[in-house]
């Protein structure tokens, strides 16, 4: 009986202890998940960038599952919408991100969902410049998010990007998605400044109109 | 007639030869289980390889088994060798590692670098491929000179990623102007090479004087030029994401960063 109660004081000391530890240290988890980082000069690129966050602590990225982790002060309360912006900047493209707070709470980015409109789908292809896994990851994430849009494949040899999507859904609209996030499509041109922001294995061949 | 046909089939066989003699042949594959390859070097007959993905050093002997690791490397890169002692260029800490005898210091070098990604040396000249920076940071021997500068014009820099220093000549690996730019030690731009290869990413090299290699990343393969540019073999089947070569005793070392191997091929 008495061992009992004493490993029962033992595991409340071990468990507060714990508890104050954490406190301490007053950091949240940061985890995200960013695709296509197939070329080890981008990918370190990225964990430079990232670094550029004051107060960043224990970064680690594994390049193959795309996985960064890190710490960061809990008073700063960063939000997944900064994480985002970052990686952004950074030029990447972030699937989804989650933070753990300090007291346990745990907050995750929002999935897209897309409320499809009645109609049938259809399928088309056009041309879209690009070089690599990154610019696949950015060039479909692009077309996804528009509206209508169900599904979006980029051939890197071929350089066509195949969108299922309603039929209501323009060309046109998806090719615009697409240069607002860097790349030259077959009739609309990515603005300069924003090519120019694209990690470096993504620059790809400008096109001429 | 007897002669004639006797020159003829003599002809023929020195010719057979000749042509073996010209091209790399596949001899072997080197699989390196959890390494991703970023740059090779050889030193007293064993290969060391930069694991950029896990911060490491990876000793291994001629038949691709590992020796050695050696941790804590922040980000290795294209690494070298000079009198006993490796040198390793940290792209997450913006310096170069001298690694001798299992101890680490740091290559003194007056301009701030960011990302050095290759670094290379000719009796006491020293080159480093300043990534970030597009440049390159030469020493001659007795000063510290810049080549180059961001742009693609010839003698413009965008991405250098790998570096050689032979007696007359820099050789360097313009990774995303996609071709590789001879320079002479004054920084004059005197070759540009590979432009119609269409490369996608020359981000490794090696010269020897006689042929230059350089890994065209993302179209996975690597290409083996003259001096004067001319193109003389694609090198392709099997290599996945070529990072990097090497020739040592007559056998050319190709190693893979996705592929995570190390093929060697030889004439």
């Amino acid at each position: 009986m008495n061992k009992i109660f004493l490993i029962l004081i033992a595991s409340i000391f071990t468990l507060n202890s714990v508890t104050i530890n954490a406190q301490k240290k007053g950091v949240d988890q940061i985890t995200a998940k960013v695709d296509g980082l197939g070329c080890p000069f981008c990918a370190y690129g990225l964990e430079k960038k990232m670094k550029e966050f004051k107060g960043i602590k224990k970064m680690k990225i594994d390049i193959e599952t795309g996985i960064l982790t890190f710490n960061f002060p809990s008073s700063e309360m960063l939000s997944i919408e900064k994480i985002e912006a970052q990686v952004n900047k950074a030029g990447y493209t972030p699937i989804n991100i989650e933070i753990k707070r300090m007291d346990g709470t745990l907050e995750t980015s929002k999935q897209d969902t897309k409320v499809a409109d009645v109609g049938d789908l259809k399928t088309i292809k056009f041309f879209v410049a690009g070089n690599c896994g990154m610019c696949k990851s950015r060039i479909e994430k692009a077309a996804k998010e528009v509206a209508g849009v169900q599904e979006a494949t980029w051939n890197q040899k071929t350089k066509l990007v195949t969108v299922k999507t309603f039929k209501e859904v323009l060309q046109n609209d998806i090719e615009k998605a697409i240069a607002t996030a860097g790349h030259d499509t077959k009739n609309e041109k990515a603005k300069d400044d924003t090519y120019s922001e694209l990690p470096v294995c993504c620059l790809y061949e400008r096109i001429e109109y | 007639m007897k002669h004639i046909t006797v020159v003829f089939i003599s002809l023929l066989f020195l010719s057979s030869c000749n042509s073996r003699n010209t091209e790399w042949k596949q001899t072997s594959i080197l699989k390196l289980d959890n390494i991703s390859p970023i740059g090779i070097t050889v030193q007293d007959n064993y290969l060391w390889v930069s694991d950029g993905d896990n911060n490491r050093l990876v000793k291994l002997d001629l038949q691709g088994k590992i020796v050695e690791t050696f941790d804590e490397f922040q980000r290795p890169m294209h690494l070298t060798n000079k009198d006993g002692v490796l040198y390793i260029p940290e792209y997450g800490s913006d310096s170069i590692v001298k690694f001798e005898g299992n101890k680490k210091s740091f290559l003194k070098v007056p301009e701030k670098l960011d990302a050095p990604a290759a670094i290379d040396f000719y009796e006491e000249e020293i080159a480093i491929a300043d990534f970030y920076n597009h440049r390159i940071v030469y020493f001659n021997g007795k000063d510290w000179k810049i080549i180059g500068k961001k742009g693609n014009k010839k003698g413009e820099l965008f991405y250098p990623t790998d570096i050689k220093i032979e007696k007359k000549k820099i050789v360097v690996a313009d990774a995303y102007n996609n071709r590789v730019q001879l320079f002479d030690k004054e920084g004059n731009s005197l070759k540009v090479i590979g432009k119609e290869e269409k490369m996608n990413a020359a981000t490794g090299l090696f010269s020897n004087g006689k042929e230059i290699f350089i890994t065209d990343f993302e179209n996975d393969r690597v290409l083996v030029y003259n001096y004067e540019g001319t193109l003389l073999q694609i090198i392709k089947e099997g290599l996945n994401k070529p990072i990097d070569a090497l020739v040592f005793n007559d056998t050319l070392y190709i190693i893979n960063y996705a592929g995570k191997s190390i093929f060697t091929f030889n004439k």
